[in-house]
């Protein structure tokens, strides 16, 4: 294995299909023999970063490469962007509306989770372009 | 801990059955709560029923969903959890109860 690029869409508002992107992401790392712990790092900090899509933004992507080292993954969206992005990390800091809440979603421990779980993150949003979240997981073992 | 004692135990009525080695349990009905706090080898316990908390399951690597008082799953859920072998229970108990009975069974 050298280097896997693969791109996944995500869907507005689509609750249907939320969490295919990184279910395949997942999926594709589990057979390229990533340790365990890893993926579930990985499956974690992706799921949040396509959720805050699916709840947030506009339709988008996640973007991933794979090497035997790392897995590199953006989720870019087309906005509205995130006015105050230091706020936004904050656990607890949440703007999702009452409807969604119902769902489970909008703890506000979105954001800090992919930080939380990854070697690596940056979050780059514009006002009202769009929001890139860019996260890197580092193969921890079992090379 | 097989997920096959604890279904007998708390007689829990299947949604989608299923048996695994599992070693803790969490209550919560925040999804990213869960994501971000849950250990893996764990059975979660919620009162949420639709089709996303079978992708928090797969994600997290939850061994089974429990879902207490008296909720019912969508009929989606039900249809996702067979389509990505995620077991769910549910039960009239409530989750103070189910989680009771589950740490004085030596779940953690
Ligand atoms: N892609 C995005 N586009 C626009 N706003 C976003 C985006 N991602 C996050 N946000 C903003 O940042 C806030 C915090 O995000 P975070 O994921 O931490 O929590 P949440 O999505 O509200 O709730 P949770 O993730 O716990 O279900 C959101 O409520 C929203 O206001
Ligand atoms: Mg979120």
């Amino acid at each position: 294995m050298s280097e896997i690029k693969l791109s996944f869409d995500i869907k507005h508002n689509d609750f249907d299909r939320a969490g295919s992107a990184s279910s395949s992401l997942k999926n594709s790392l589990k057979q390229l023999g990533y340790p365990p712990e890893d993926i579930r790092r990985l499956a974690i900090a992706s799921y949040e970063a396509e959720m805050n899509v699916v709840v947030h933004a506009s339709d988008g992507k996640m973007e991933a490469v794979i090497t035997p080292e790392m897995v590199d993954v953006w989720v870019i969206d087309g906005g509205p962007g995130i006015k105050n992005v230091e706020l936004a990390m904050q656990e607890g800091y949440s703007t999702a509306p009452d409807k969604i809440r119902e769902l489970g979603f909008g703890a506000g421990m979105g954001l800090p989770n992919i930080k939380k779980n990854s070697d690596f993150f940056e979050i780059e949003s514009k006002v009202p372009d769009g929001t890139k979240v860019h996260f890197i997981i580092r193969r921890k073992s079992g090379k | 801990m097989r997920i096959s004692e604890i279904k007998e135990k708390l007689n829990l009525t299947v949604v989608n059955d299923g048996d695994l080695e599992f070693e803790n349990g969490y209550v919560c009905d925040l999804l990213s709560v869960v994501m971000g706090k849950i250990q893996p080898k764990s059975v979660w316990l919620t009162v949420q029923t639709h089709k996303n908390i079978v992708a928090v399951a797969k994600m997290a690597e939850i061994c089974a969903i429990i879902i207490c008082d008296g909720f019912s799953p969508d009929e989606d859920t039900v249809e996702a959890a067979k389509k990505e072998g995620v077991i769910i229970f549910k039960t009239e108990k409530k989750s103070f109860e189910v989680a009771g009975l589950l740490y004085n069974m030596g779940v953690k």
